[in-house]
């Protein structure tokens, strides 16, 4: 959370008339606030685990395999001066921005994160400088698993590009819903997908 | 920050019932040295003895506890008192414990004083039967020595430090009518037992400092004890309890050592338990507080009420205790409101629990078991990927999760871990109980859920409320699994810290998980099981 550094120092033997318990709830309000920004990222709707105890977490995978990633901190510093400090609404746009600056923070970690976990599961791909194409799609579409919905539907992976490959990335999910080989392409692949989604499904079993 | 404990002590002392002041007054002669044998549940048994000690001398002894609003005057002697000293003095006592027939000693304690009258008319009873060549005599104890016994205890071990003064007086102030705040009372009382991450006690130190943080429980949570909430009574002495186990094993402190403390705050909450019982015999409703509004947390209510309800019943049959009205009372209770349970949160899963097992003995057969099978799908019904609202997780307590649900939608930020602490534990029971088929159908539900444990360092610390130190494991299951592993896993009954802490008494465990939710786990519910129902397992 923000933290904020004061530049004024006076005699803390004084007492003000103060109103702390209208200041606590806007603490509390301006935390709300920040972590709906945080939570605004694009990683934002991802479930996320309360750790109530303790000082770490471990993740032990399907596979048998542990993640024990120690905690890291998401902060962002934010000075006041006295002039600014004084004025509550000049306050509120500052613990915005910081709040994107640790929604940056969080989201570049995360990318990070993804990367190295997807390389060492071998299901990142290299693109060698080609830009975004539909086999480029289908080849990392082909290294996920992907589950389907109740009604039959794939529950495709979400795509995170930078701002600039967006014209590129739409014009190949325009092709695949218009252009009939991309079409047919796209859906044998996910025609396969589903019955590997199903025989992952049906493995949901108790034997013996 | 003494002189301010030492007027809560005297303020707790003027306003003390007999029954508040009992168990308090009990653990004072503990610290000196007194083997108690006995506490009164205020029932027409105890023929004039409230407390039943073998004091240092080996001498038994008796007490009768009269609480005065100032000073005893000749009217309460002659009119309630009396006739009960009579039969203090001059009736034996019946215990087991007491062989010897020699005359104990009789002691009329107050935490008021006597009246000039009154301290005459004693001491003539004391003349006269010395004159007929009789044993008898009787002493007294008055508030004067009550309070220096008391601030002496404190001084040597209750708290000194700002924010643990501040707890105990925030206790202290509390309207005693809501939920025990428990998490505050087990930091005191860790501070008075000088825990991890408070000043260290010696050996010799922590044993004394028991008796202490008894007391120090005991003032603490006087209002709930005055408002009659026997729920929050029990709380704060499983509290106790619990945090005093741990302190004793983590410095190895033999269970012989504090006896007579263990012994007394577990009375504490067995009467709190039976006063309960008594308490529900006698309403012809379960309402309680603001009626307007009380249907939003009647079920939730009845689901606590079950749950002790159902562990009254087992620590009868434990303690040995003959069957009789009580015991139909239980039974009639649960299989009333049985029904009325409501699954508000993973908190919730020791009551449900509790009464499973009760049912379990009390009626044995496969019905109980379908509630476990319930249980098992609720919980991974909750847990599926965007369903809402989310199973509250067992570190919530009861109180947030109903002020979540009414709150305006701004405002309701949950806590829901992402992850089930109790699922494994379910499970593993249901498949001790070798239901195979229908574990098979739930099986693929329980595959998509999380299972979380939090393991402290040290075995001891699952007995403390909170642990900053500590993993939190988060399992996801294996989709195929072998029903022969399953079952052996199930079948693991080993769990120290049950079988050591808490003197391997299986009606505490099941009241210890009530109040430390949180603190369920796999291992504790296999191992309660096996106490619980040794000869079921399927």
């Amino acid at each position: 959370m923000v933290r904020l550094v004061r530049s004024l120092t006076r005699s803390l033997e004084d007492m003000l008339p103060d109103f702390p318990n209208v200041k606590r709830r806007l603490r509390e309000l301006i935390n709300s606030r920040m972590r709906a920004i945080v939570a605004s990222g694009p990683f934002g709707h991802v479930r996320q685990f309360l750790v109530p105890e303790g000082h770490r977490h471990e993740l032990i995978r399907e596979d048998g395999s542990v993640d024990a990633t120690p905690p890291h901190e998401f902060s962002q510093d934010v000075t006041f001066s006295l002039g600014e400090i004084e004025d509550f609404d000049a306050v509120l746009p500052r613990v915005d921005e910081a709040a994107m600056r640790i929604q940056e923070q969080q989201s570049r970690r995360i990318y990070e994160r993804i990367g190295k976990v997807t390389d060492e599961a071998g299901t990142s791909v290299d693109a060698g400088g080609r830009s975004f194409n539909l086999d480029l799609y289908l080849d990392m579409l082909a290294r996920v698993e992907i589950d389907f919905d109740d009604s039959g539907q794939a529950i495709l992976p979400e795509l995170h590009v930078p701002p600039d490959m967006m014209p590129r990335v739409r014009e190949v999910l325009t092709a695949i819903e218009n252009e009939p080989s991309s079409k047919k392409r796209f859906d044998d692949l996910m025609r396969r997908k589903k019955l590997e989604w199903r025989d992952r499904e049906s493995d949901r079993k108790l034997v013996g | 920050m003494s002189g301010v404990i030492e007027r809560v002590i005297e303020s707790w002392l003027d306003s003390a019932t007999e029954r508040s002041f009992q168990v308090p007054f009990s653990q004072i002669l503990a610290a000196k040295g007194h083997r108690v044998l006995h506490v009164t549940r205020h029932c027409g048994m105890e023929m004039g003895k409230d407390v039943i000690t073998i004091d240092p001398g080996h001498q038994a002894c008796a007490f009768q506890l009269k609480t005065a609003a100032g000073r005893i005057g000749l009217r309460q002697w002659h009119q309630e008192i009396h006739g009960q000293v009579l039969a203090l003095v001059t009736q034996p006592i019946i215990h087991p414990s007491i062989r010897s027939k020699a005359q104990h000693r009789s002691y009329l304690v107050t935490n008021g004083g006597l009246e000039e009258e009154v301290g005459r008319a004693i001491d003539d009873l004391n003349r006269g039967w010395e004159a007929q060549g009789l044993p008898y005599r009787l002493a007294t104890i008055v508030r004067g020595e009550l309070l220096s016994d008391a601030i002496l205890l404190e001084e040597a071990f209750w708290p000194p430090v700002l924010p643990d003064v501040r707890a105990l007086l925030e206790l202290y102030l509390e309207s005693g009518d809501g939920p025990l705040p428990k998490g505050k009372l087990a930091r005191l009382v860790e501070a008075s037992l000088g825990l991890e991450g408070h000043p260290k006690r010696t050996k010799t130190e922590t044993v004394r400092a028991f008796s202490s943080a008894a007391l120090l429980t005991a003032v603490a949570t006087t209002p709930f004890t005055t408002q009659d909430n026997h729920v929050a009574e029990l709380e704060a002495w499983m509290v106790f309890l619990a945090t005093a186990w741990a302190g004793a094993t983590a410095r190895a402190i033999s269970a012989r050592k504090w006896a007579s403390v263990r012994y007394i705050a577990e009375e504490a909450s067995f009467n709190a338990l039976a006063r309960l019982g008594e308490e529900l015999s006698g309403r012809n409703s379960l309402r309680e507080g603001d009626e307007l509004v009380d249907g939003a947390v009647r079920r939730t209510r009845i689901t606590i009420l079950v749950g002790l309800v159902a562990t009254y019943g087992l620590w009868r049959r434990v303690r040995g205790d003959e069957q009789g009205r009580d015991d139909e009372f239980i039974r009639a209770f649960c299989n009333c409101h049985g029904g009325e349970m409501i699954l508000w949160g993973e908190g919730a899963v020791p009551s449900f629990l509790a009464l499973y097992w009760y049912l379990k003995l009390v009626e044995p057969g496969a019905r109980p078991d379908a509630m476990i099978r319930q249980l098992i799908e609720a919980i991974t019904s909750a847990l599926r990927s965007g369903h809402e609202p989310r199973l509250a997780g067992p570190y919530e307590a009861a109180e947030e999760v109903l002020a979540r649900r009414f709150a305006a939608e701004d405002d309701r930020e949950s806590q829901n871990p992402g992850a089930s602490f109790s699922l494994e534990a379910l499970v593993h029971l249901f498949v001790r109980r070798n239901w195979k088929q229908q574990m098979k159908q739930l099986w693929p539900a329980v595959t998509r859920c999380a299972l979380a444990e939090f393991v402290p360092e040290e075995p001891w610390m699952r007995l403390r409320w909170h642990n900053d130190k500590g993993v939190l494991r988060t399992l996801h299951p294996r989709r195929r699994q072998e029903w022969s592993v399953l079952a052996t896993t199930a079948a693991d009954e080993e769990c120290d810290v049950l079988a050591d802490g808490l003197g391997g008494n299986p009606a505490l465990a099941l009241l210890f998980l009530q109040v430390f939710p949180h603190r369920l786990c796999s291992s504790m519910v296999r191992w309660l099981d096996g106490q619980v129902l040794p000869h079921q397992r399927g």
